[in-house]
């Protein structure tokens, strides 16, 4: 089976996907989670993932595309503090059924 | 005095990519992002350094003889060779980098405490803008210290305009907390304001429009950079003359020119990301109970589908009015990069308008194209200063960019310290 997908999907690809996507990189080498791939994508590419499943779609720009898996809005990444950032991240976790593998 | 010289001497000359992970590696580590972490940051920035001028010596190489032959042929005036957002690699190759970063957190710290801005200044890899309008001073004035001011001078006029245009963005892109301070954005929805007011008068354009959905399913491949790249540069090798094999790698020279030059960039920004999460996160703690705007990058702008087509139909556009305009030297191939983030900019303050939003970018365009023809020359002794091209510079090239070389705001900067030359 494929590995666990976050896919986090920016409008340039230059800064604010690679500031959210770093965070959650490290986040999931801090609790050992091996099986999630994050992946940085540009809005255009999305349609390419369309159908995919154990996937988690994390925004950092104005989507209208419903892609049928679980989506968060990503700004926070950019502006929010630690607490904040933490928190999305604890529900992308959720998201994706790692919650208890955390530990 | 002389030995701080001659050490800022041996210190540009060491080159741009090692100047740049020595000043990052020092600048991380004072702030606490730690000693690995800021190493491999500021490598990681001299690497996509690096990465960045390979393309401009590709540009030089490969497309502006292309564009002279061309601009001969048809007897134009564009004799600029554009290296669009390689002015990104002079934001951090200018040894007045580290003095910036340092000003604009103090100077943006000290505006939040006494009410004269809403704006939050933590998104480090933003400052560019404001690097490359300091280097530009820096080369006309040979002080570092008036570049230094003069770049902090920008991103304080970026704060102010973004007062001005974050309620907007946040409404209309869903995002609440959000300014977007860069240069090229706030410029031109600032420009959009008043000219959304006109347009708004005008019987029957007011209410014309284009759905965005069809021009983007009609047209989007060519909104894939590297189509559009091989298009442009398969058209200027028929303008020039060249036989098919001529052509085809001109088309093939102009896709990998803009496919690979934002990711270089975007490698530069990678290694700045320890910087920024340090000072986002300082800053923001400083400031838990007022309501301020944290200034993000440009891009989040560009999600919704009005952006992207309005984008499709200016590139072309671009291309006719650079080549239309009397006096212009400019001919936009690699700055056309800049123009989805005008749409971006443009598209909150139209509602979505395309053709409202086509007319505005194409106003903009216009002192966009003049301040970079008349900063061409300080714009190339720029990169002369810093030790990139200087062969070629010296052959008689001469460089210009929409983003940074033809920014308003930093072409008004640039005439200020004139006075003090």
């Amino acid at each position: 089976m494929d590995n666990k997908l976050i896919l986090v999907v920016c409008g340039a690809g230059i800064n604010t996907s690679t500031m959210a996507s770093e965070f959650i990189k490290d986040e999931l080498a801090k609790r050992k989670i091996g099986n999630v791939d994050v992946k940085t994508i540009l809005i255009n590419d999305l349609q390419r993932y369309q159908g995919r499943e154990n996937m988690v779609i994390v925004f950092m720009t104005k989507v209208d595309t419903d892609m049928g898996v679980p989506s968060f809005q990503g700004l926070n990444f950019l502006i929010g503090d630690r607490e904040t950032k933490l928190e999305i991240f604890e529900n992308i976790l959720d998201a994706l059924g790692e919650k208890d593998g955390s530990s | 005095m002389h030995t701080i010289l001659s050490a800022l001497e041996w210190f540009v000359g060491l080159g741009s990519s090692v100047m740049i992970a020595i000043v990052l590696t020092v600048l991380g580590t004072a702030f606490g992002a730690g000693f690995t972490k800021s190493l491999r940051g500021g490598i990681i920035t001299g690497v996509g350094l690096a990465g960045l001028f390979l393309v401009v010596d590709l540009i030089l190489e490969a497309l502006a003889p292309a564009i002279n032959d061309m601009a001969t042929r048809l007897d134009l005036t564009l004799r600029l060779v554009d290296v669009g957002w390689a002015d990104a690699g002079l934001a951090w190759s200018w040894p007045g980098t580290a003095g910036v970063i340092l000003g604009i957190i103090a100077v943006n710290i000290l505006m939040v405490v006494l009410k004269l801005t809403k704006t939050l200044w933590t998104d480090v890899w933003s400052y560019w803008h404001g690097q490359v309008c300091g280097a530009f001073v820096w080369t006309l004035t040979g002080n570092l210290t008036y570049g230094i001011i003069a770049a902090v001078i920008y991103l304080v006029i970026g704060s102010l305009l973004s007062d001005i245009t974050a309620k907007r963005y946040q409404e209309y892109n869903d995002m609440p907390g959000i300014g977007v301070p860069c240069g090229p954005t706030v410029l031109a929805s600032v420009f959009a304001i008043p000219v959304v007011k006109v347009i708004n008068k005008i019987p029957g354009l007011n209410r014309i429009d284009a759905s965005p959905e069809a021009i983007k399913s009609r047209f989007g491949i060519f909104g894939e950079v590297a189509v559009l790249g091989a298009i442009i540069g398969s058209v200027i090798g028929i303008l020039a003359g060249y036989d098919i094999p001529g052509i085809l790698n001109v088309g093939m020279n102009v896709a990998v020119i803009m496919f690979i030059l934002p990711r270089m960039v975007s490698i530069i920004a990678e290694g700045l990301i320890p910087i920024t999460m340090k000072v986002s996160e300082f800053v923001r703690g400083r400031f838990k109970n007022r309501e301020l705007h944290v200034g993000v990058d440009c891009a989040v702008l560009l999600g919704h589908p009005s952006v992207m087509a309005s984008a499709l139909i200016m590139f072309p556009l671009s291309i006719f009015i650079a080549a239309a305009l009397p006096g212009n030297e400019l001919l936009p191939i690699a700055s056309l990069a800049l123009i989805p983030f005008f749409c971006g900019a443009v598209v909150p303050f139209t509602r979505g308008n395309v053709i409202h939003t086509v007319i505005i970018v194409s106003l903009l365009l216009v002192p966009y194209l003049y301040a970079a023809t008349n900063m061409s020359p300080i714009h190339t002794e720029t990169y002369a200063q810093v030790g990139m091209f200087e062969e070629q510079i010296e052959e008689g090239a001469m460089f210009g960019s929409f983003d940074m070389g033809g920014d308003p705001v930093s072409w008004l900067i640039n005439q200020g310290f004139r006075l003090f030359k």
